[in-house]
This record gives C-alpha cells, sequence and structure tokens, in this order.
C-alpha cells in the first residue's frame, strides 16, 4: 500500500534530475580537486564531497517526511533562530578570504547564512500565505521587505553581498507568486538597481563611501571592465574565459583540463567550478548541466502549481527563485555576462552547508508534491 | 486563493527563467563553438602570466631637499613559468651563465610553487655584461627573462648610515610579527633606522602587469596594468653638509688620535664613537652619526655572504647605532648636573670657595683631583672651567651620603631617560635608558663614597642621544626637547602628509640664576686662556673663536683600557642656536680627542670654515691637555 503511493505521489523526475546533479558534481569535484592534496591525500575533498552528498540525501528523505505544513506553525521559532544564528556567527565568527561567514564545530565548518536561505522561505511564506492576494497597496509590501531585509542586513555585515541578493531575489519570486501588482514590484526594484548603479559610479567618479571593500567592488564591476583589477578579478576572469572556451564542443576530457590542471583557475572547486565543466566537458556537459538544472525548475514551478494550500505554494516558489538566481548568476558570472558575487553553483560547488542546504530544499519539494490537490480518478 | 492567477505567474516566471538560460546557452555558444579556436590557442599553452612591478622607495632628503637615499634601476634574472615544467637543460644552461650552483635555482623554483602564474626571481642586480650574455642566449633559455626592479641607493654611501638604516628581504621571524602582519614573503623591508620606522610610508603600493607571453615565455603584450605607486619621501632635519663635515672631520681626527700625530700620548684604539648636533630650541637633530659605521648600499640586493660575516663578526659591531644605543660614563660632562643639584639646594652659591689642594680625604679614603697639586682656591664658575674634581667632591659632601638629589637632576635633564626620538615601530625599542648610579644600582649597599665619585661622573652611562637632550636644555633655559629627525613626510606629487612640530618632553626646573652660572662655567672653560689657574680645559680651541662656545669636556674612566672623551657643549653661549654632542670610544682626553671636532662643527654651522683649523696641543700653555 505505501509502496504504490510512494511510486504514484513521489515526484521521480524531480529526484532523478537531482540525483544526476548530485552524481555530476562528484565527478567534477574529483576533477577539479585532484591537484589539491591534503596531507598528500589528493581525493581529500572528493571523499569530503561524497560524505556531503550521502548526509544530503538522508536530509532531503528526512525533510519530504515531515508533513511542510506543521513548518508553518513554527515559522516565528525559524525566523528567531535563524536570526540569533547570523548575529552569532557576525560576532564570534571565523574569516575565510575576508569574509566572516562561518562557524566551527570541531573541524567541520558550518555557514549560517546558507541555513538562512530555507529558514527564511518558511517564514516568508508563512508570513505572506496570510496576506494572500492582499497585497494590493504599495505599503503591503512593507512587511515583507522588513521580514527579509534584517536578516539580509546581518549577512551584508559579514560580508556576503551574493547570499543577500539570493534573498532578494527569493523575495521577488514569492511576492510577484503571492500576488502583489508587478508595477510595484518593478518600481521598488528598477529604483533599487538604478540606485545601486548610481551608488557605485559615484563612488568610482567622485570617491563617495561605499559599504564594499575594494575587492568586491572589483569582482561586481570586472564583468563590464576586465581591465579594472587586471592582477586579481581581472585575471580569473580571463582564466576562467580561455577555460571555458578551450573546452570547444566536446571538452578536453575530465582530468585532462590544462586550466584547472595548471591552478590558472580561480576557486576552481567551489564559485568557479562551471569553468571545469565547461573545460573538460565542453559545450554538451554544459547544456547536459543547464537542462538538468531547467528540469529542477520545471519540476518546481509545477509543484507550486499543484500545491493544496497558498503555504505550499510559496515555499516551492521561493525554493525555485532559489536555485533560479543561484544557476543563473553563478553560470552567468563564469562566463563573464554578470558580475562576481561569490554564489556557488547549486550540487556541484564544493561546500557542504550549501549542499546540504540546497537537499533540505529539494525534500521541501517533494514534500509539497506529496501532499498535493489530488486530481481524482 | 486565485487559482488561474497564480498559474498565469508562475507561467510567465518559467517564460522568464527559459529566456534567461537560452541566453546563458547562447553565450556558451558564442564562447565554445564561436571563439573555440582563439580560447584554445591561448589555452594550449596559456600565454597569460602576471608580471609584480615593486613600488619605488620614497625619496629621503635633507632639511634643504638635497637628496639622501633614492632608487636605481637593476635587472634581476627570472623564470617565467611555463606549460611545462622548467628542463634540466635550462637549469644547467642559466646555472652556468650566472655562476650558481643548480640546486639553488631549483630551491627558488620550489619556494615559488604557491604563486604559479608569476615569475621567480632568480638572482637580482647583475652586471651589464650578465645581461648581454642572457640576451644573447636567448633562444636557449626558453621562459628565462629580465625584469627591471628599482634598487635602494644611498646616494651618499655610508653617509648617516645609522640614521637612514638599510633594507633587505624580510625574514621569516618578521612575516610572523604583529607590526608586519600585512606583508608578503620576497617583500623587501627596512631593517634599522629610517629605513624600518617609517617603512610603511616609504614601501609604496606594488603592481603589477598581466601579459601574454610567447611560448618561450617572453612578454609579447600586455592585457592590463596596475602601475606601482612610489612610496611617500622623507624630508630631514638633517644638514647633510653639516653631517659630511662633520663626520669626515671625526674619521679624519680619530685618526691623528690613534696615530698619536701632534699629541703627547697615542691613543690606538679610538676607533669608534657618536656624535649628535641639534638644534636646542626644536630638538630637531642637524647630524648624527655612530662610529665605526657601515655601507648601507651593499644590503639592497641581498648581502654578499662575505660582506655579512664581516659586519657581523666585528668586535667594533658596525651596524650598532651607539647614538641611541651606546651606553657611556659621562665623567666630568655630568658636573652640571651636580652643580645644579648643588645650587638649586642651597649648598653652594656665587661666591663660596673650595681649595683644591689635590687631594680630597673622606672617611679612610683620599679622593684625588685629576690635576697634581690640585686648582687652589676654586669658586663654581672655576670649578666648572677647570672641571675641579675638589670642588664636586665638597657639593656631594654637602648634599648628603645619599645620591637623591643627583638622581633627580640627571633625570630633570633627561639623563638615564629615553629620549623619545621616534626611530623604533611598535614592539621594538631603538634606544637605550641609560644607567645612573644609586637608582639602577646601589639600593641598601649604597656607600658615601659612592656619591663622590657619582658627583663627578663615574658609575653613570647615558647615551649621546641623552647627552645631547642635556646639553640643549642647559642652553635654551632648561627645556627638554625630543630629538625629532625627520621635519616632513611628503607624498610623491609633493603633497605634505605630515609636518614636524617641537615637543617638550619636559622642563629641569633649574632657576634661571643657576644656568647662569653654568653657561659661565661652560664659557670659561671654552674660552678663558688666562686665570690664576690657567686656562680652562678647552680653551685652547675656542679662545679666540669668533662664536662665544660653552663647552664642557669629559674624560671618563672606563677600564680596561683608555679613557672616553667626551665633549659637550653649546653656541652661541648668549642665545644658543646649536648643541654639539661628541664621544669618542677611548679617545683618552676629551679635550684633544673629541672637542675639536665639535670646533668643526661650529666652524661649518656658522660658516666660518674658510680658516684655520684647530691648532695641536703642542702649540698651546702646557696645561690644556687635562680631563
Amino acid at each position: 500500500m505505501l509502496y504504490r503511493r510512494l511510486l504514484k505521489d513521489v515526484d521521480f523526475t524531480l529526484v532523478i534530475a537531482v540525483v544526476l546533479l548530485l552524481g555530476f558534481g562528484l565527478v567534477i569535484q574529483a576533477s577539479a580537486t585532484a591537484n589539491m592534496p591534503v596531507g598528500g591525500d589528493p581525493w581529500h575533498y572528493t571523499k569530503r564531497h561524497a560524505a556531503y552528498v550521502a548526509v544530503g540525501l538522508v536530509a532531503m528523505v528526512a525533510t519530504m517526511v515531515v508533513d511542510y505544513r506543521s513548518l508553518a506553525r513554527w515559522s516565528k521559532v525559524i525566523y528567531v533562530s535563524n536570526l540569533l544564528m547570523l548575529g552569532a556567527v557576525a560576532v564570534m565568527g571565523r574569516a575565510a578570504m575576508g569574509a566572516q561567514r562561518w562557524f566551527y564545530i570541531g573541524s567541520l565548518s558550518i555557514q549560517p547564512s546558507e541555513f538562512a536561505k530555507v529558514a527564511i522561505i518558511i517564514s516568508l511564506a508563512a508570513h505572506l500565505s496570510r496576506r494572500f492576494d492582499r497585497l494590493h497597496r504599495f505599503t503591503d509590501l512593507a512587511l515583507p521587505f522588513i521580514h527579509v531585509g534584517v536578516p539580509v542586513t546581518l549577512i551584508m555585515t559579514q560580508p556576503d553581498l551574493g547570499t543577500s541578493l539570493v534573498f532578494s531575489a527569493v523575495l521577488l519570486g514569492m511576492l510577484f507568486i503571492a500576488g502583489a501588482r508587478w508595477t510595484h514590484l518593478a518600481a521598488v526594484y528598477g529604483s533599487a538597481l538604478a540606485a545601486a548603479v548610481t551608488w557605485v559610479i559615484l563612488h568610482l567618479e567622485y570617491g563617495i563611501w561605499i559599504p564594499l571593500k575594494t575587492y568586491q567592488l572589483n569582482r561586481l564591476i570586472v564583468f563590464a571592465n576586465p581591465n579594472i583589477d587586471p592582477l586579481g578579478a581581472g585575471y580569473h576572469i580571463k582564466q576562467a574565459l580561455v577555460a571555458i572556451g578551450s573546452g570547444h564542443f566536446l571538452g578536453k576530457g575530465l582530468f585532462t583540463g590544462t586550466q584547472s590542471r595548471l591552478k590558472f583557475l580561480p576557486m576552481q572547486h567551489t564559485d568557479f567550478v562551471f569553468a571545469v565543466v565547461g573545460e573538460e566537458l565542453g559545450f554538451v556537459g554544459a547544456l547536459v548541466l543547464l537542462t538538468l538544472f531547467l528540469v529542477i525548475i520545471w519540476r518546481g514551478v509545477r509543484i507550486a502549481a499543484e500545491a493544496k494550500d497558498p503555504f505550499g505554494t510559496l515555499v516551492a516558489t521561493g525554493v525555485v527563485s532559489m536555485f533560479a538566481f543561484h544557476v543563473l548568476v553563478n553560470v552567468g558570472m563564469t562566463v563573464s555576462i554578470m558580475p562576481i558575487t561569490g554564489i556557488p553553483l547549486p550540487f556541484i560547488s564544493n561546500g557542504g552547508s550549501a549542499l546540504l542546504t540546497n537537499c533540505i530544499a529539494v525534500g521541501l519539494l517533494l514534500g509539497i508534491h506529496y501532499r498535493r490537490r489530488k486530481i481524482t480518478f | 486563493m486565485d487559482k488561474s492567477r497564480v498559474e498565469k505567474r508562475l507561467a510567465v516566471m518559467v517564460l522568464l527563467l527559459v529566456l534567461f538560460f537560452f541566453g546563458l546557452g547562447g553565450r556558451l555558444v558564442y564562447l565554445q563553438v564561436v571563439q573555440a579556436a582563439y580560447f584554445s590557442e591561448i589555452s594550449r599553452q596559456n600565454r597569460i602570466r602576471i608580471l609584480p612591478m615593486t613600488a619605488p622607495r620614497g625619496n629621503i632628503y635633507d632639511r634643504y631637499g638635497q637628496l639622501l637615499a633614492a632608487n636605481r634601476a637593476c635587472f634581476a634574472v627570472s623564470l617565467m613559468p611555463l606549460d611545462d615544467e622548467v628542463t634540466d637543460g635550462t637549469i644547467t644552461e642559466l646555472a652556468s651563465i650566472l655562476g650558481i650552483a643548480e640546486d639553488e635555482i631549483r630551491a627558488k623554483i620550489e619556494k615559488h610553487k604557491n604563486r604559479p602564474f608569476e615569475p621567480v626571481r632568480i638572482v637580482t642586480d647583475i652586471s651589464q655584461e650578465l645581461h648581454t650574455r642572457i640576451v644573447e642566449n636567448r633562444d636557449r633559455l626558453p621562459g628565462v627573462m629580465i625584469e627591471t626592479l628599482p634598487v635602494r641607493e644611498y646616494v651618499h654611501g655610508p653617509l648617516a648610515a645609522h640614521l637612514l638604516g638599510y633594507v633587505s628581504e624580510i625574514s621569516p621571524s618578521e612575516l610572523e610579527a604583529m607590526a608586519w602582519s600585512d606583508y608578503e614573503a620576497g617583500d623587501v623591508i627596512g631593517k634599522a633606522g629610517l629605513e624600518r620606522r617609517y617603512d610603511k610610508e616609504l614601501r609604496g603600493v606594488d603592481g603589477g602587469q598581466q601579459v601574454e607571453v610567447d611560448s618561450t615565455g617572453h612578454p609579447v603584450k600586455v592585457l592590463g596594468e596596475i602601475p606601482a605607486e612610489m612610496g611617500h619621501g622623507l624630508v630631514l632635519t638633517i644638514d647633510a653638509e653639516l653631517q659630511r663635515v662633520a663626520e669626515e672631520f671625526y674619521d679624519k681626527w680619530t685618526e691623528r688620535v690613534r696615530k698619536g700625530e701632534g699629541f703627547a700620548e697615542v691613543f690606538p684604539e679610538a676607533n669608534a664613537g657618536a656624535c649628535v648636533v641639534m638644534k636646542v630650541d626644536t630638538g630637531e637633530v642637524l647630524a648624527m652619526f655612530s662610529r665605526p659605521t657601515y655601507d648601507p648600499t651593499v644590503f639592497a640586493t641581498g648581502v654578499d655572504a662575505a660582506v655579512w660575516r664581516a659586519l657581523s663578526s666585528d668586535p667594533l659591531v658596525p651596524l650598532y647605532d651607539r647614538v641611541l644605543r651606546g651606553r657611556y660614563t659621562p665623567g666630568s660632562t655630568f658636573k652640571m648636573v651636580t652643580a645644579s643639584a648643588a645650587l638649586e639646594a642651597g649648598r653652594t652659591d656665587r661666591s663660596f670657595r673650595v681649595y683644591d689642594s689635590g687631594f680630597y680625604p673622606y672617611g679612610n679614603v683620599v679622593f684625588k683631583c685629576w690635576k697634581q697639586g690640585g686648582h687652589g682656591s676654586v669658586d663654581i664658575v672655576a670649578a666648572l672651567k677647570h672641571s675641579c674634581n675638589t670642588y664636586f667632591y665638597e657639593m656631594a659632601v654637602k648634599l648628603g651620603p645619599k645620591p637623591d638629589a643627583l638622581i633627580d637632576w640627571a633625570e630633570r635633564y633627561g639623563l638615564g631617560v629615553l629620549s623619545g626620538i621616534d626611530l623604533a615601530v611598535p614592539g621594538e625599542t631603538a634606544e637605550a635608558d641609560g644607567i645612573i648610579a644609586g637608582r639602577d644600582y646601589g639600593g641598601s649597599t649604597w656607600q658615601g663614597g659612592q656619591t663622590l665619585q657619582a658627583a663627578i661622573g663615574q658609575g653613570h652611562a647615558f647615551t649621546p642621544i641623552q647627552m645631547a637632550v642635556y646639553a640643549s636644555a642647559l642652553a635654551n633655559g632648561g627645556t627638554r626637547y625630543v630629538p625629532q629627525v625627520v621635519k616632513r613626510v611628503v607624498s610623491p606629487e609633493g603633497d605634505v602628509l605630515w609636518e614636524m612640530e617641537p615637543e617638550v618632553a619636559g622642563t629641569a626646573g633649574a632657576s634661571d640664576d643657576t644656568l647662569a652660572l653654568i653657561r659661565e662655567g661652560m664659557v670659561a672653560c671654552a674660552t678663558e686662556i688666562t686665570g690664576p689657574a690657567g686656562p680652562g680645559t678647552s680653551a685652547w680651541l675656542f679662545y679666540n673663536f669668533p662664536i662665544t662656545v660653552a663647552g664642557k669636556t669629559g674624560t671618563a674612566t672606563a677600564p680596561p683600557g683608555d679613557d672616553h672623551a667626551w665633549y659637550v657643549a653649546y653656541a652661541p653661549a648668549e642665545d644658543p642656536e646649536i648643541a654639539v654632542v661628541v664621544l669618542v670610544e677611548r679617545g683618552g682626553h676629551g679635550s684633544t680627542a673629541a672637542a675639536p671636532v665639535a670646533k668643526a662643527i661650529f666652524e661649518q654651522y656658522f660658516g666660518l670654515n674658510q680658516g684655520a683649523r684647530p691648532r695641536p696641543p703642542s702649540e698651546l700653555p702646557a696645561t690644556s691637555g687635562g680631563d
């Protein structure tokens, strides 16, 4: 009985796409980190990644089994404890590459801003589901913006610009589906973008203060002007383009990408992992990867449409927005059509907290699908 | 909820996202299909490299703008990393041309592994010949390139070497120190003096070029560049001409002292010492140097092992700055402290006289004056003029068996306390604090006889910079200025970033009457050629000098070995401008070894040096060469 229900109600298309992505990620990690031995072990990073994949799959199933509707009741607790975690990391976290994002528990590092993504999706969905289709006035947007603004401010202090932007994308997607007027959203996001661009230009031209470190600013504008930081981001972006471009149609083959072998690529196992995909697996490999992501987005949107309640619809929308933004911005920066903001590629980049967060997010989608509106037949 | 509206909006969302994905796909087509050949070519031997460009250090000028430290261009041989490891053939070839071991090159490549796209520097500052040979053999040396780098150059060689300091590659222990936390391995850093204290101002900001190289590793195209920014410049308080004259005369004169030319005695060990010239009303140092010295230029490109061994094993430690760290018994130059203590305590005055028979019995010991037979009846002015020990033994007895008043007045004049000169980075010390008898040792075992010794300057140890603060305070009415050596910090564009202000460390608190009496004694010492007990101890030098000099000789017992020679002076006595302190280790007598250097300095400062040099003591009345 249970077995038959599983067959019928689990979204296997989504499960297969995610499992394929996880496998894809594992293979790419093995290749990208083979030249980065730790303590003589060239498979150090690969083994660690494999362990995270295993934990992620368990977390995914566990999340699916829990009835997502109970999460709506716990939303306030989730929201507040999330703020406490982010506040704690701001005070006592360890700085890596000039950014303070991690907690250390023994040798295990935990990045609360990753888990914050799921926490905010859940709590914001709970908040918006009570105002579903009642967001017609411009002022109705104030509360949701404050809801997301507080954790974003904490994350900005770490400083983590990329993750902060993920939240604004999630907020946009969820408000749109919750019924906010598109003119209002266009006005808010359009003016925010215009203000940000103006601020950066004023800073560059007249030196006015900006809450970004020089390296962050350079990475933001390097796609527009690769000569801005030729020894840092400018070098990285050129090397990434060379890697992808030289991959050609079918790629140089796994473990043979010269760009990554010779360490010409920056952060080749984390933020710039897509360059390794492009170099070693070529256009075909990159396209397969993007298609797998599109499958997840497509399934996610369907799950949002079929959800039993507004809360489910909104959670699914938030998850889809998160994945879509990650993929578009990460790949966009690697192919140099978007600013470098330090956003990892879901399921592929090295990083345990992000992998776990993404698996939990997929678990949410599966859970919503499992309890969807049944079409009677 | 309105199901159809939600579904419509979700459809819009999917449409937008698919559109974005098509955008990415299009970009991939452009990169991986359209441009693939171009990128494959670049990647085939990854041709983009980073060439770091070292920033030139800021210049150092004297107070009148004369250049003291600048940069010159030098050639360095580097290995540009290629696709493959550098071949053994190249290493062998290069090692034979450069005349170094192959393993040395391999070690440098190994050390550089963490910066794979930057060239590995093998040798810095090669000769023109070597440069030519490498260029001629370019074809046989794939990956070998020649970089042009700025190297520190000291325009006047060893002039003011200890003050300027020197630069060299940062050491592993420095890399771990807090003060240098933003420095990287391979950086050049100031190792001593101003180069170290102002390293952050002087070093500038390194730049670099992103270049495309050809298959042999030679740059063919600059893809991007961050120009190196020169460091800020320092304008010193130093008068380079005065410094030069003082150093040259000091060296010439001490050579005579060592050889005994024209002197009754020979002092063969007189080959170390120090000198300070300071403006009495601001604390600006016009000249300072330590002997023996060294040439700071030899460090700039990596010091030769033999040179380093010679410098570090020399028993006279040439790298040691005696002006700030050398501690020497002051001898009779301390007598102005004893005079101040006695006058201020009311134990003596203008008219009080002591009869000096040459002996001074105290307890069951007989203390002696330096002059056999004594000076006869002396007042305080004559006591300073002749440096009469007996008078100051009497003062010590009058001040009581405890040395407290002497300790107090020594500190009031800045002796035995840090001058505060700003020449150290946080966590390091530039100067020694000195020793005052009774303060730093003695304590409960102190004997009254030690007070008598302390009163004539035995048992203490002070640095020459402290003596300069002391002489300036005696000259300017009792104000202790912090000695300063930097007048301005200027950007390469010429903007003044920092400007020196005179800094008062404290006041001695001596009355005008006391200071006037001391001045009278010091003027008598330097200028009075006649008198019941003969000429002042340094009068042979300044009795006919156009400027009135106030001075005091010191001949400090420093067993084992000959006495240290001191001269402490200021001029003009009526309206003092500069104070001069000269120390000649094992120079024998302050009057003959040290005071003539002060005369050369005054002549240069007051523009009198066209004329006569000091005459040797043989031409002078017989009693002049004393304490």
